[in-house]
């Protein structure tokens, strides 16, 4: 009789009592003997400690320290990167539910050489760079400041130049302030840039904003390029603007850029 | 049977089990002596049936208890009742009383008490994990190991043999 009480008590424990249960038993167990059997287990790990020491040579022992060095390093070098990655991952997600930019890929992209008026960046074909994109700055600071900088001119494998806005060869369609007139801007070489052709008429002053121009299929909104830094009548035909446009990202500074890829492609 | 002793026994054994013991390991991790095994095989052949049987299942919900590497409970307390009471049978007929017999006692009490504890555990969570270690290696440490055990734990239990009749004076020339 004791025998089946026994083996019911056990088909119970086993079938029938939930295992939250059951881990808690065995948890308060050793809740209740914790310091016995900690000490149990250091004098153990010790003991394999010390068996282990005795059997490891200088020259075993040298490699195994070099080793851990090497470790060591990669380990902290793994480290930058995670936080390199976290802190860009970061600004992308700000960057990218800034409204008008939902429908648009962000691909950051590092600098690698910066010539006159053209950088030249660590993206290319196989990130899904095509040439006419938008490029815009990336800076730690003040995310809501991003500006165009430039469009993509060349494309590689694994990298592009893009060309700034100051590139005398690059035309940027823009818009002045809340003008809805549509002009184009063009660079002058000297680190700024003009828009040509604006009519006297036009009302234009210095300290207005320009927005670099929705454009179908490379930029969805209106993105901030420059402000005007001068407004004078043109000495060659009056009747026209001579506006020069500052850049509002200081080039010279800038690491990091950010290429503005269409969703859809791939 | 002086219960307080058998209960503080099996309560420093589980203690020692989960611990220290770890230092008499050979080579894996696994392979070390159960206490509790031991002491299972111990109270089997010295007790009488009722007692033998109520120590087997303590001692097998002792097992349990202290076992946190499989979070049940159950497995061994049934493996070590049930075989627990089948050598208690089979030592009325057989006497286990040389180092050999009690060799081979504790041998196939180790082997078949794993086998059965991991095929309880297979049915409850249906996995399982083929350890040679648990099902050979260490009953057979425990075994080369266990007879030596016998004659502190029965001094400690005041046990010498099955019955009365027995003295350790008597136990002692018999080795």
């Amino acid at each position: 009789m004791l025998f089946v009480w026994g083996m019911l008590v056990g088909l119970i424990f086993l079938f029938l009592v939930p295992r939250d249960a059951t881990g808690r038993l065995q948890h308060s167990y050793a809740r209740v003997f914790r310091w016995p059997l900690a000490a149990g287990s250091g004098l153990t790990r010790v003991a394999r400690t010390t068996a282990q020491e005795q059997t490891v040579s200088p020259h075993a022992y040298k490699e195994l320290f070099q080793a851990n060095q090497e470790f060591r390093n990669a380990c902290a070098n793994l480290h930058k990167q995670l936080q390199e990655a976290h802190s860009q991952i970061e600004m992308l997600t700000k960057l990218r539910t800034r409204a008008g930019l939902e429908h648009m890929q962000p691909v950051p992209a590092k600098i690698v050489m910066q010539g006159k008026d053209e950088l030249t960046i660590d993206r290319g074909q196989d990130s899904g760079v095509a040439v006419g994109q938008c490029v815009m700055s990336l800076t730690d600071t003040r995310l809501d400041d991003q500006c165009v900088i430039g469009t993509v001119s060349r494309v590689y494998a694994d990298g592009a130049k893009v060309k700034l806005l100051t590139d005398p060869k690059c035309g940027i369609p823009v818009s002045v302030g809340k003008l809805n007139v549509r002009m184009v801007m063009e660079g002058r070489g000297d680190g700024t840039a003009r828009i040509p052709l604006v009519p006297c008429a036009t009302t234009i002053q210095t300290g207005d904003i320009v927005y670099a121009q929705r454009q179908q299929g490379f930029l969805d909104v209106p993105i901030i390029t420059g402000e005007i830094a001068e407004c004078r009548r043109d000495l060659h035909n009056p009747l026209v603007w001579d506006i020069r446009v500052r850049p509002v990202c200081d080039l010279a500074t800038l690491s990091d850029v950010v290429v503005m890829k269409p969703a859809s492609v791939q | 049977m002086r219960w307080f002793r058998f209960a503080v026994l099996i309560l420093v054994a589980s203690i020692l089990q989960t611990g220290p013991i770890g230092i008499l390991a050979l080579g894996a991790p696994d392979v070390k002596p159960d206490l509790l095994l031991i002491l299972l095989v111990f109270f089997a052949v010295r007790c009488h049936s009722t007692d033998a049987i109520l120590a087997s299942f303590a001692i097998g919900f002792v097992a349990d208890l202290s076992n946190s590497a499989v979070p049940l409970m159950g497995p061994r307390m049934i493996s070590f009742g049930l075989f627990g009471m089948l050598l208690s049978d089979l030592s009325s007929t057989i006497f286990v009383r040389k180092m050999l017999q009690q060799f081979l006692a504790i041998l196939l009490m180790g082997v078949l008490t794993a086998g059965l504890s991991s095929l309880l555990v297979f049915l409850r969570t249906q996995s399982i994990t083929m350890n040679t270690a648990v099902f050979f290696w260490q009953p057979l440490y425990s075994a080369a190991l266990g007879p030596f055990l016998f004659l502190p734990i029965g001094w400690w239990m005041r046990m010498y043999g099955k019955g009365s009749g027995f003295s350790l004076r008597r136990a002692l020339l018999r080795r």
